[in-house]
């Protein structure tokens, strides 16, 4: 064995949001320590949330992430939506499922090229792959621009969403903005099939570990909103029984707390999704997935980037058949729906681009009352140091730079928000 | 289907208008509308918080002048133009982070993409505060007319840059 004692310390991994740690300890061939430290400062959006009028929460809880700061603002409004009995038009629900993919998108392909791929082809990072290959930069740079601007022309802007509020809109595109949009969409497929091809080409390491997969299910679409809890080992809860499945748990060396459901870690984000949800998944997406060679149930952490660029071809196809709904029927004005009452609880449900998110609010005359977000990073970051504690014996045989490689890998397959979930990544060998 | 080409000159703001002095680019932007009389040649464009996408505002450009809120150390209000690779343009927070890119990881992107335009002349303005607030502060307001006049000098004189100052005349 070439490594009977070994110490890998990576303070503050890179190409990840936010700051964690990993730690190795390898001592006579025995793995004494494998640790995923999670460094960040809590930011107690929760706490900011209390005493602040229902109609901001989606507006301040928006401002925990800028990368998924519409799947906060959605999940968010449709916590106080449940609390206050709001039901929005087919119109609205129409218009978030399109913001939503845009966010998605943008989130997945930044992710995709601009981190992963530097890893699988062998470079440092962005920039050297942007003088190798500047066609693929510039391929991923384009396909975001129409993400940001997809989401910008439904919400006012992409980070921060102004537009979106309770029960609707306060600002519609128009016609000749969705069509422009649509028009774009359709355009981007030479650029969709492009990216497939380039993750074809892409190595990525064959380590296996079965785990639990959970995300928001529901049988007549790929869900993103709304939905019901779904896990890969059986069981089907209500959104409002989240706590069923999320078990918070704290550890010593994280300020994130950690969750658990049926084993001792779970995962969500697209590759969860993809082994829930394959049945839902847009025609041209299954054939993606089956020329990159994806298929559920899929064991190999490492594949979540795949299962993103399987998730980029849907979230495309989709909206271009959400874009020809709405300018069929056309897109109008219409008031936000008022709350029939303004005391209740309720809790809204997302899958973000990392996985599933919670928001749950209380409110009292109109005001929030509590506050409670379960952010999916916080939910994986279990599941990816029993990934680690998996994955350390069977590469002994590497030196300390592979390994130390494979393991910020596979912490950024994950697409980790460190930032979000305390509320990563640095490997320490010792 | 191709798109036209851009057009060859860029003014191009960058900055949050929400966070007090870094709306300055937007505040110059507004300038150059009321000063009116650009060339049809130049494009004048509000990048926000663009990120890397600002590389795609660059592309197919000859020149491009970017008006942002850049601390110098300098006192509130005073502006240098500066260029690519300059040092003061670094993103302290997380250099070299991806997630929240600024312009310095931005034209780092465009050089290794080699899609920077010939003549890049950024035009950074010392701000007083950049906490959440709209407004500029008095002494950043009061620089905004200097660099509106500056930068319809650059477009004039075809120049790639300035030395510094509040005021160009006193360069």
């Amino acid at each position: 064995m070439a490594n009977p004692s070994l110490r890998v310390d990576v303070h503050h991994i890179t190409r990840v949001e936010g700051h964690g740690n990993i730690v190795v300890d390898v001592q006579n061939g025995q793995l004494k320590q494998c640790d995923l430290e999670i460094v960040e400062t809590p930011r107690f959006f929760e706490a900011m949330l209390k005493g602040r009028p229902y109609a901001e929460a989606s507006h301040i809880s928006s401002r925990i992430c800028g990368i998924c700061a519409v799947g906060h603002a959605t999940a968010s409004l449709r916590a106080t939506e449940k609390a206050l009995g709001v039901e929005p038009s087919e119109q609205t629900v129409l218009l978030r499922k399109l913001n939503f993919h845009g966010e998605i998108l943008d989130s997945h392909i930044l992710h995709a090229y601009m981190l992963v791929a530097p890893d699988a082809l062998g470079v440092g990072s962005v920039i050297p792959l942007a003088k190798t290959a500047p066609d693929v930069v510039l391929r991923a740079l384009r396909m975001k621009k129409l993400a940001g601007d997809l989401c910008a022309a439904i919400c006012g802007r992409h980070t921060h969403p102004i537009a979106m509020t309770v029960g609707g809109f306060s600002h519609y595109p128009t016609t000749a903005v969705l069509q422009a949009l649509r028009d774009r969409l359709v355009a981007v497929r030479a650029d969709v099939d492009a990216t497939i091809e380039l993750f074809q080409k892409l190595k990525l390491p064959a380590f296996e570990r079965d785990t639990e997969y959970i995300a928001l299910h529901k049988d007549d679409e790929y869900c993103f909103i709304d939905g019901r809890i779904v896990s890969t080992d059986g069981g089907d809860w209500p959104i409002e029984k989240y706590r069923e499945v999320t078990n918070e748990f704290l550890v010593p060396h994280s300020t994130a707390k950690r969750t658990k459901n049926q084993r001792p870690s779970y995962m969500v984000g697209a590759l969860a999704r993809f082994n829930v949800n394959y049945a839902q998944l847009h025609p041209k997406a299954k054939e993606a997935a089956r020329a990159l060679n994806l298929s559920p149930k899929c064991v190999n952490p490492y594949l979540n980037t795949v299962a993103q660029v399987v998730e980029i071809v849907h979230c495309v196809e989709d909206s271009i058949e959400l874009a020809d709904r709405l300018l069929k029927t056309g897109v109008t004005w219409r008031s936000p729906v008022q709350p029939p009452r303004l005391t209740g609880e309720g809790v809204g449900a997302c899958e973000v681009p990392r996985g599933t998110l919670f928001h749950n609010y209380v409110i009292q005359d109109g005001w929030i009352s509590g506050a409670n977000c379960i952010i999916p990073t916080g939910q994986n970051l279990q599941n990816i140091e029993l990934d680690m504690r998996a994955l350390v014996p069977t590469i002994l045989d590497k030196n300390q730079q592979e390994i130390t490689l494979a393991l910020e890998m596979l912490v950024r397959a994950y697409d980790p928000c460190i930032s979000c979930s305390t509320h990563m990544l640095n490997v320490r060998f010792e | 289907m191709s798109p036209a080409l851009p057009a060859p000159t860029l003014i191009l703001a960058l900055g949050n208008p929400d966070r007090g002095d870094d709306g300055v680019g937007q505040a110059v932007l507004h300038e150059l509308a009321q000063r009116g009389g650009l060339p049809d040649d130049v494009e004048v464009l509000d990048g926000g918080l663009a990120g890397l996408e600002t590389c795609l505002f660059l592309q197919d450009r000859r020149r491009a002048l970017i008006v942002d809120a850049a601390d110098m150390g300098l006192a509130p209000g005073e502006w240098r133009a500066l260029e690519v690779g300059d040092p003061r343009l670094a993103n302290e927070r997380r250099p070299g982070g991806l997630h929240d890119a600024g312009l310095q990881e931005a034209l780092q992107l465009a050089a290794a993409l080699d899609t920077l335009p010939e003549c890049v002349t950024i035009f950074g303005v010392q701000p007083q505060s950049i906490e959440w607030g709209l407004g500029l502060s008095r002494p950043v307001a009061q620089a905004v007319p200097g660099v509106g006049a500056a930068i319809q000098e650059w477009i004039l004189q075809d120049k790639d840059g300035y030395g510094d100052g509040e005021d160009p005349d006193h360069r």
